[in-house]
């Protein structure tokens, strides 16, 4: 049973194929009454190492400790201003990290993923 | 109890080969071959007294029958007439069915067990492709809960199908028919499945005479559900 063309995406159909072992070959059997409820807003979501919806900063190991920022859409390190553009959140529905300043905005690799540049950018749960 | 011919009378039977996956003698179109159990009537036979035949309950006017008046090594069901090539006896002891006048035997083809291989009759040899055990329907212990090891599922018992992709998505059932992946949504029959024992296909939770399916009969690569009917194109292991 194969995910057609291993993309994660909403209304994908679902084939058969040849085994690859890529990811959209790889499954788990929940039984329904095994199935764990969707973390609620401060639960930790292990998964993804994060907990839901609960704001958060991004701090450097650099000596300086500056903190992840966003100036436009473009993420960059500053120095802690107290401001929104430095607060980010997980959220869970879409597996994304949100900024707390622009809230439909999430973490994104420029380029759907074909530049090393990151910055913030609508909201479409793609791999980048 | 016909003594004579080994078998009770009027009496609906599985012939269950012995190799080693334990299929059951099937009946798809008018040819004979072995298959998962499935639940379903053309595995089932029945010795008729009347005509000494061993009729199937799918098509109750039809006897097993070697093909060509008895001159082909393959063995068929067709209208009872009561010839020798119809007419066979069971030896228990032997785990044979055997023609009453050129005393060949009922073989799985090539000793080969896997889905769906043809049954003919053989000169007898004394291979596990010439044993069966012949299990009177009522006397069949069905597992209706628990591990069903073979196929890797607990019976009847409702799962999602989680993809570890990073979204976690599920498979769902859009319509009856399609399979496409969507997100989670624990309410939602469409998105559960479940291992049916009796036909050992994976149904719907929420549109139960449907199992997935390879579509267009095993040739496309597309899953989709539709109405169960048991074939290898509709058997998944877990």
């Amino acid at each position: 049973m194969t995910i057609q063309g291993d993309i994660d995406s909403e209304n994908r159909n679902v084939i058969v194929e040849n085994k690859n072992g890529k990811l959209g070959q790889t499954w788990d059997i929940v039984y329904a009454d095994e199935m764990p409820p969707t973390p609620k807003k401060g639960e930790m979501f292990a998964a993804f190492g994060m907990k839901v919806d609960t704001p958060f900063h991004v701090i450097s190991n650099l000596p300086d400790g500056r903190f992840l920022d966003l100036i436009g859409n473009n993420m960059v390190i500053k120095t802690r201003n107290g401001l929104k553009s430095q607060e980010w959140t997980f959220n869970y529905n879409t597996r994304t990290i949100r900024s707390a300043r622009t809230p439909s905005y999430s973490w994104d690799i420029q380029n759907s993923g074909r530049t090393p540049n990151m910055q913030v950018y609508s909201t479409n749960s793609g791999w980048f | 109890m016909n003594k004579d011919w080994g078998f009770k009378i009027n009496t609906p039977f599985y012939v269950v080969s012995q190799l080693p996956d334990g299929r059951f003698l099937d009946l798809v179109g008018n040819n004979m071959l072995i298959k998962t159990r499935n639940g379903l009537p053309s595995q089932e036979w029945y010795f008729d007294q009347k005509t000494r035949t061993i009729r199937s309950q799918r098509t109750k006017s039809y006897a097993w029958t070697i093909q060509g008046n008895g001159n082909s090594a393959n063995i068929a069901a067709s209208g009872s007439n009561s010839e020798w090539y119809q007419l066979f006896k069971w030896d228990a002891a032997s785990g044979s069915f055997t023609n009453v006048k050129n005393k060949k035997v009922l073989d799985v083809a090539g000793g080969r067990d896997a889905e769906a291989t043809n049954v003919q009759v053989w000169k007898k040899n004394g291979s596990p492709a010439q044993k069966w055990k012949l299990v009177y329907t009522t006397d069949l212990k069905i597992q209706t809960k628990g591990l069903n090891k073979e196929f890797g599922l607990e019976i009847e018992r409702p799962f999602f199908i989680v993809s570890k992709m990073w979204m976690n998505r599920v498979v769902e059932c859009v319509g009856a028919s399609n399979l496409v992946m969507k997100t989670l949504r624990t309410t939602n029959k469409g998105q559960q499945f479940y291992l049916d024992d009796k036909t050992q296909t994976i149904q719907s939770f929420q549109w139960k005479d449907r199992s997935i399916t390879i579509q267009s009969n095993g040739r496309s690569n597309n899953l989709y559900m539709t109405t169960t009917n048991a074939r290898w194109f509709q058997l998944f292991r877990w």
